[in-house]
């Protein structure tokens, strides 16, 4: 479907909305509630980081299963990582796909799984995934989505960020600047060379998890591993990588079923199930952030940070309390810094909640994955900022006490 | 941002900004207050947004927020499927919209961000602060769900 069909779900906004929304835009200066909110040196951030990994192409070195970690800010295993990975765990096939774990590794809280989808008849068939895999164009017929330039970007500020030239980030057509459509996701329709497409997505399962043991572990069973990322290869295979981690330690083996349903061209749904158990092979560290001092930040206290190092990553979790504004409030996030001033690298976060109430405190946990180190120092900065605003709350110096 | 251009750059998103409430408020009413107090807050936050490259991802998460704060003070689940539309509107196309509309919130949004909307997944991803490998599966999930309930009316997406 194209976008304007898609866009017929709704139909165009009826006159009574454009009437309000025109008198809103007239009367702003009278309505102007002189409120002044401060936006977002973390939230800017964040646009410039998901811009910066929408355009940057997958690093090339074979990295095998932590290979995704490598994909947005770069976590780098610690030595010896690689002796934890499991290999070869099994195997599951139809008629039409084949699909294989083909190493994995669980340290505890985060697993990483490296995966295969085969077509069994790779001269009739294609495997693809389009919004996890690069398009070819050559290969595929695509609808991209052309997205114009703003009048008003400051393109000296994105080009640098984004590490490009004009030429290369941008291009023309009918006297209309766009983003390069090479930087787009695409939405593929069809193969040039007449293959059927089986377009497939991948889960990653904890079937044993309940909801009570969910809830404890901060973990979502019905999408643990929630990063992925495809590449397809010559011999028309392609190699999928996934990553999740819980909020908290789940125990010392863990079954996961990996799942990968499929719709043949735009037809017949079928699903493959593999279920494998990881077994975490050693142990793990952790450490309390214990506050050298008052633990208290403006609208934020402390309540408990922590951190769990595997070889293949740390993982952050903060408790804490904070005064929930109004629905706005996004709550806090997290830089943690070395004794040498620092930053430890932090990959994706997770934290959130349900209901709050305006005006009154609030308790949230919040975990993120961060680089791991090899040598644990005697202290850490934690800087508190809060999210969509300018600046931070200041930082609380942390000793590091293993447990 | 003179008052000009944020003008400018509001109506320009105006059909936007009408989908993503039909996909998360019923009540047309609903729709324009929540709209309306957006665009609002964005005017009077204005000055904080120091790329304006970035208005409308950040207009479209202001409006979100307003939607979910008129969903938690109805204090009731909002139940978008059939949701009252106004008589006779054309160019509307029925099944795709109550099919949209039957959708989960968390498949539904990135569906009318990203297909109706244009916004790329990393966009989406951040729109709804959540990865974009979830986005990602979120709209393969929605996808599936869409055809299943179009093939029933005999329709291909």
């Amino acid at each position: 479907m194209t976008r304007r069909q898609w866009q017929r779900a709704f139909g165009e906004a009826p006159e009574d909305f454009r009437v309000r929304l025109s008198e809103t835009l007239d009367n702003l200066e009278e309505r102007d509630m002189k409120k002044r909110y401060k936006f977002t040196t973390t939230l800017l951030a964040a646009v410039v980081a998901a811009l910066l990994i929408a355009g940057a192409a997958f690093a090339a070195e074979r990295l095998g299963v932590f290979r995704i970690l490598d994909y947005a800010n770069p976590i780098r295993p610690l030595e010896g990582a690689e002796e934890m990975v499991s290999g070869n765990l099994g195997s599951a096939e139809d008629e039409y796909l084949k699909l294989t774990v083909e190493a994995a590794v669980y340290d505890g809280q985060g697993a990483l799984v490296e995966l295969r989808l085969t077509p069994r008849d790779p001269e009739r068939f294609a495997v693809l995934n389009d919004l996890m895999q690069d398009i070819d164009e050559r290969v595929y017929e695509a609808e991209t989505v052309p997205v114009p330039v703003p009048e008003d970007l400051d393109e000296a500020e994105y080009l640098a960020s984004v590490g490009r030239t004009a030429e290369d980030a941008f291009v023309e057509k009918d006297g209309v600047r766009y983003f390069n459509p090479e930087d787009q996701m695409c939405y593929a329709i069809r193969r040039t060379d007449g293959k059927t497409l089986l377009n497939y997505d991948v889960e990653g399962l904890l079937p044993e998890v309940d909801g009570p043991a969910a809830k404890d572990m901060r973990v979502e069973p019905d999408n643990y591993l929630d990063s992925w990322e495809g590449e397809e290869q010559a011999d028309g295979s392609v190699r999928i990588w996934g990553s999740g981690f819980a909020g908290r330690p789940m125990g010392d083996s863990l079954r996961l079923d990996v799942v990968c349903g499929y719709r043949i061209e735009d037809g017949e749904y079928r699903s493959l199930s593999l279920p494998v158990t990881l077994v975490k092979t050693e142990d793990t560290r952790r450490v309390k952030l214990v506050p050298e001092g008052e633990a208290e930040l403006e609208g934020f206290r402390l309540r408990n940070a922590e951190i769990t190092f595997s070889r293949i990553r740390g993982y952050l979790t903060v408790e804490y309390d904070f005064l929930y504004r109004d629905a706005k409030d996004m709550g806090m996030d997290f830089r943690l810094y070395d004794p040498a001033g620092d930053e430890i690298t932090a990959g994706n976060g997770h934290g959130g909640w349900d209901d709050m109430t305006p005006g009154q405190w609030e308790t949230i946990l919040a975990s993120q994955e961060i680089q791991s180190l090899d040598a644990l120092p005697e202290a850490v900065e934690l800087e508190v900022f809060r999210i969509g605003e300018e600046g931070t709350l200041g930082r609380i110096r942390c000793r590091v006490v293993g447990e | 941002m003179e008052k000009s251009e944020f003008t400018r750059r509001v109506t320009g998103m105006r059909e936007r900004l009408y989908r993503l409430t039909c996909g998360m408020l019923p009540e047309p009413q609903d729709r324009m207050d929540a709209v309306q107090e957006a665009v609002l807050r964005a005017w009077a936050k204005r000055d904080g947004l120091r790329n304006e490259a970035h208005f409308e991802t950040w207009l479209t998460r202001i409006l979100i927020n307003e939607c979910h704060n008129i969903q938690r003070a109805r204090r009731r689940v909002v139940a978008l499927e059939g949701a009252p539309e106004p008589a006779g509107r054309e160019g509307v196309d029925v099944p795709l919209r109550d099919a949209v509309l039957a959708l989960d919130e968390k498949l539904r949004l990135p569906v009318i961000l990203y297909y109706m909307d244009g916004y790329g997944v990393a966009e989406v991803a951040c729109i709804l602060r959540v990865p974009e490998g979830t986005v990602k599966s979120r709209l393969r999930r929605a996808r599936g769900e869409l055809k299943d309930m179009l093939s029933e009316e005999g329709r291909a997406l």
